[in-house]
């Protein structure tokens, strides 16, 4: 299924424009950006930069208005519907800002819920070997309601990585947290991202956070520049 | 797992206040057409497809007079099996009771389609062996000097089987109780305790004379093609007094009361529909709103399309199945109880309940549910992961050809259950249209009674802004509200007025007792012992005869056709003569006359059949064919329980036509005795106790109204489920709006008041509302229904508006709920975010 490719994600002269009631708006025009596999990309912006935009373009949830965006080899654009879907649920993972678990599930359902999706009959040892690494081994049965929010993001990457993704997203994975429970969750990320060779794609304000990738891009009025610097 | 997810969602989801509300909409909604199907289709099939058995035969001709040498030449020639039956009604006797009863003499063999089931009764003198309670089609007919009776009779009487019972000057046995039988009779006949005797024995009683209000029945029976003819053959043939039934296409029984109690069954089942299916929409709707967060995580995890529509099917279906057994076995209860209220009331045995009608309204709820569950959580499938990027709240595009089909297809499947495209349009239009008025006119009294209160209450701006937010959801729920308890109090003070006022506007003097059939020998000495006793009464003759013409012009050409679909000219009246107007009847219009030929007429009848003074009515009684001229016009109280009449004759005109007579007299609680003597003294006397046919009417209104509150209660109870489905519509809004308060620096008691007064101001609204329709609409059936003297009903206009202020308060309370600070400041940063 893959191209004999080294690129992740290959995104050529993307361009995205509105239309509003007062006109166009142009968020971004012609930009282009290459990740190679198994590297970690940061990309900084203002509020309103347009960094989800961009976001939901390379993860393919959004379609650009020109230009194209390649995963793995594949221009997600030319699948239809079901395929597409398929395809993200193979190889892409989701870290969300505000966690998002299902409240009736244990912490261990809800890690072991996207190998469910898809048939794994390993899911339940995959889903508490994941728990242990994020160090929740002892809270398995416990339903999200019972954890703290650091708690609850570290379910929520451990469902992440549950699948062994090609390509994680993740849209500020610490902007509901404390600093210190914000830098041991990123911590792990890392540690986990390192041990499955995954392809981070991280979105942030936070610049301290950003350094820790390989490479950071920052997107300003609707240009991308690399660099932690404007 | 997926099944894990599923039925864990489930469970948490019909947790919820919309999931409830779902659930319990699709309960009532099942609970209540299972009722009206069952009840519906039971009333129609014991009544159409069974109309042979009823009728005991497959051709019945009704006469009201003995049939002539010629009929009966001609009912042999048919060459179909007949049997001839006479009914008519008397008063029968054991020791000191009385009662109306239905008298059948027949003859074998009898009947010639159905069958007669009777029960040996306890007795103390049959032994353990003849005493079990098995009940039999039986072969033969009553022996003589025996009869069969309904249980009513003995039960009325006080008597068991085996004891007797006195009709006219003879005494029977009882031998058997009558379960069921067919050939009851048409008309309130058939409402009457029955009893059947063998014809031998009929003269020796000397119940009938000439002028006796008497059916006589040849019942045919034979194979179809035969009786097709005999059928046509007969009908040209057919004298006014006949009537001539066919089972294939009449079901002579009551067929007027039972059409409007299936009208009124149908109206109930659409109305129930429209409000199950809107609240069942609109749940789903609220519902799926809430679900888009879901629906994009579960795609972002790798959820399928298919596999969330199989996700949501498989929880509608739970909750399908969850909410529609018990409902339609509820309903099935509930029509069991209907049925034995109403069971006097019905033939008997009834036909058995068809699995198929107790499967559909099920299955109609199973097909609302999903069309309504298609069109709000088939967009959910559009949803988006992005919006758990964005964080938005936005909902998924939807289809609004959706919108469109559902009220489409919910329609269709109602009109398809109604069988009636055009019923069903009817009623949901003039349902809609009332309900609408209602609602536009509940707002404005909303609105009204806000502004009174602008200077009382300090949290006047904040209810201004909320009745403006909430003014279409006002609309909605006051429309269904008022429309609910009109319908519920309309019912109510009918059946309560109708009988207490009419009873209580009659003078003290009304008569209590009809005689009829007192014969011209008897005449005299039945005065004299009514004024023995010292009972006032006035014996007037009555001969039964038919209007022929109009100044010489016969009926077909004098009268307009819808003149011609009057009474008086399509019966024969009772006619009666005298020399003076009677006491309760009052001069409207020219001049009591004693003059030769000189005849008076009704108010009404003059006016309908545009009858003026001085025109000439030709009549016929027997072959006898006379005239007379209009020279007065009466104004008559019919409901005054005094022998009335149409048409009243000069003397000397049909003074020589054999005739009966006819009074009416009141006995007092001391005399309680007189009727029952009255009888032994002159037994072939046909008795009517005005009071007991009162008590027995009641009886019937009762049973009926009873069965008619249960349906509108619960359907009452479905409308409330759609208030609140209503109410939790926008409750994301109204705790956005609590919580901007609250973090604003009002109190939970503040905001809690506000939501209190918006409670009191529509329950309030909707009490008065309905108060006001439901006055209207009494007045309008007083006045042209029941013809009765309209009323103001003080205690509705203080109860309802009470009741319903208290049923939407305490709704509105149950689906609040309390906003803590800190909550709120949760709920508007979750919201900014």
């Amino acid at each position: 299924m893959f191209d004999q490719t080294s690129f992740a994600i290959e995104a050529h002269h993307l361009a995205k424009t509105f239309s509003t009631q007062a006109g166009i708006i142009r968020l971004f025009n012609d930009l282009s950006l290459t990740i190679r596999q198994g590297e970690s990309v940061a990309i900084i912006g203002q509020s309103g930069a347009g960094k989800s935009t961009l976001l939901s373009l390379l993860a393919g949830l959004d379609t650009p208005s020109s230009g194209s965006v390649k995963l793995s080899g594949i221009d997600l654009n030319q699948l239809n519907d079901t395929a597409r879907a398929a395809w993200r649920a193979a190889h892409l993972s989701f870290i969300f800002q505000s966690f998002h678990l299902l409240p009736e599930l244990t912490a261990l359902e809800n890690v072991r819920l996207p190998l469910d999706i898809r048939g794994d009959k390993q899911a339940e040892q995959l889903a508490a070997r994941l728990l242990e690494q994020v160090g929740l081994a002892s809270r398995q049965t416990h339903y999200p309601a019972q954890l703290s929010g650091g708690e609850q993001q570290r379910v929520a990457i451990a469902r992440a990585f549950v699948t062994q993704p090609a390509i994680l997203f993740a849209d500020e994975p610490t902007g509901n947290l404390d600093a210190d429970t914000g830098e041991n969750i990123i911590t792990q990320l890392f540690e986990l991202n390192a041990q499955q060779t995954t392809t981070l794609v991280l979105i942030t304000h936070d610049s301290a956070l950003a350094a820790r990738c390989d490479r950071q891009f920052r997107l300003e009025q609707g240009i991308l520049n690399e660099g932690l610097l404007s | 797992m997926m099944t894990k997810l599923a039925l864990r969602q489930l469970k948490t989801q019909w947790r919820r206040p919309d999931g409830r509300a779902l659930l319990m909409s699709i309960f009532l909604m099942t609970c209540l057409i299972t009722l009206l199907n069952l009840t519906g289709e039971r009333l129609q099939k014991s009544l159409v497809t069974r109309s042979a058995e009823m009728m005991g035969a497959d051709l019945v001709l009704n006469s009201g007079r003995p049939l002539s040498p010629e009929w009966t030449a001609r009912i042999k020639q048919s060459g179909l099996t007949t049997t001839q039956v006479t009914q008519f009604s008397s008063m029968v006797e054991a020791g000191d009771e009385l009662l109306l009863t239905s008298i059948r003499a027949v003859d074998e063999p009898y009947p010639l389609q159905g069958k007669i089931v009777t029960s040996p009764a306890q007795n103390r003198e049959t032994s353990p062996s003849q005493n079990k309670k098995t009940t039999e089609p039986s072969a033969a007919l009553p022996s003589a000097g025996t009869v069969w009776a309904e249980a009513t009779v003995l039960e009325r009487l006080k008597i068991k089987r085996g004891d007797s019972l006195q009709i006219g000057y003879s005494t029977f046995t009882i031998e058997r109780i009558l379960i069921s039988s067919p050939d009851r009779g048409t008309g309130f006949r058939s409402f009457n305790p029955q009893i059947i005797m063998r014809s031998q024995d009929l003269a020796a009683t000397r119940v009938l004379a000439p002028g006796s209000r008497v059916q006589y029945r040849v019942l045919f029976s034979g194979p179809t093609k035969q009786v097709t003819e005999t059928e046509q053959a007969f009908r040209p043939l057919l004298k006014s007094w006949q009537r001539l039934y066919a089972a294939k296409s009449d079901q002579p029984t009551s067929r007027n009361a039972m059409d409007n109690a299936a009208q009124y069954l149908k109206l109930s089942a659409l109305f129930a529909l429209l409000l199950g299916s809107f609240s069942i929409y609109l749940s789903l709707r609220r519902f799926s709103a809430d679900q888009h967060r879901r629906t994009a995580l579960l795609m972002s995890l790798g959820l399928s399309r298919k596999q969330l529509f199989q996700l949501f099917s498989a929880q509608l279906l739970a909750g399908w199945l969850l909410a529609a057994i018990p409902g339609t076995l509820l309903g099935l209860g509930l029509h069991h109880v209907v049925m034995w209220k109403l069971g006097t009331l019905l033939p008997q045995p009834l036909p058995p309940v068809g699995t198929l009608s107790l499967l559909s309204s099920p299955l109609l709820a199973g097909a609302i549910l999903m069309i309504a569950g298609l069109a709000t959580l088939l967009p959910l499938g559009n949803t988006s992961v992005l919006s758990l990027i964005r964080n938005d709240t936005n909902q998924a595009k939807s289809d609004k050809r959706l919108y469109w089909l559902t009220p489409l297809l919910v329609f269709l499947l109602i009109a398809l259950f109604v069988d009636s495209i055009t019923l069903a349009l009817l009623l949901s239009i003039s349902l809609l249209l009332c309900g609408w008025v209602a609602g536009l006119c509940v707002q404005f009294l909303i609105h009204t009674l806000n502004q009174s209160l602008k200077t009382k209450i300090r949290l006047f701006p904040l209810l201004t802004l909320r009745i403006r937010q909430q003014r279409q959801w006002h609309r909605l729920q006051g429309g269904v509200l008022t429309l609910l308890l009109t319908l519920m109090t309309v019912l109510f003070f009918a059946r309560q007025d109708m009988l207490a006022q009419w009873q209580g506007q009659l003078p003290a003097d009304t008569p209590n007792q009809f005689v009829i059939n007192i014969q011209p020998w008897e005449k005299q000495s039945v005065t004299q012992w009514l004024a023995d006793k010292g009972i006032p009464s006035t014996l007037y003759p009555m001969i039964r005869g038919r209007i022929e013409s109009l100044n010489g012009q016969a009926i077909a050409t004098a009268f307009t056709p819808e003149q011609r679909q009057h009474n008086a000219l399509n019966r024969e009246l009772n006619l009666t003569w005298g020399d003076q107007i009677p006491t309760h009847n009052t001069l409207i219009e020219g001049q009591w006359s004693n003059e030769d030929r000189a005849i008076s007429i009704e108010k009404s009848m003059a006016e309908e059949l545009s009858l003026t003074l001085g025109d000439e009515l030709g009549f016929r009684v027997g072959s006898d064919l006379f005239s007379g001229k209009i020279t007065s016009i009466r104004g008559v109280e019919w409901a005054s329980f005094r022998p009335n009449f149409y048409v009243i004759f000069s003397p000397g005109v049909i003074d020589q036509l054999p005739a009966t007579y006819i009074t009416s007299f009141k006995i007092n609680t001391q005399q309680k005795g007189a009727s029952a003597e009255l009888l032994q003294a002159f037994p072939t006397l046909t008795l009517i106790d005005i009071e007991q046919v009162l008590l027995q009417a009641q009886d019937l209104i009762n049973k009926l109204s009873d069965s008619a509150s249960l349906i509108l209660l619960l359907t009452l109870l479905s409308g409330l489920v759609l208030v609140i489905t209503t109410l939790q519509q926008d409750l994301a809004q109204r705790r956005f709006e609590v919580a901007l308060l609250r973090t604003l620096g009002a109190s939970a008691n503040q905001t809690r008041s506000l939501d209190l007064l918006e409670y009191l101001l529509m329950g309030l609204s909707c009490g008065v509302m309905a108060c006001v329709m439901s006055e209207s609409l009494l007045f309008i059936i007083y006045k042209s229904l029941l013809k009765l003297d309209p009323q103001f009903h003080l205690l509705l206009w203080i109860t309802l508006p009470l009741l319903a202020t208290l049923l939407f308060t305490l709704t509105g309370l149950l689906t609040r709920k309390a906003l803590t600070l800190p909550a709120s400041y949760r709920l508007l940063k979750s919201s900014n975010s």
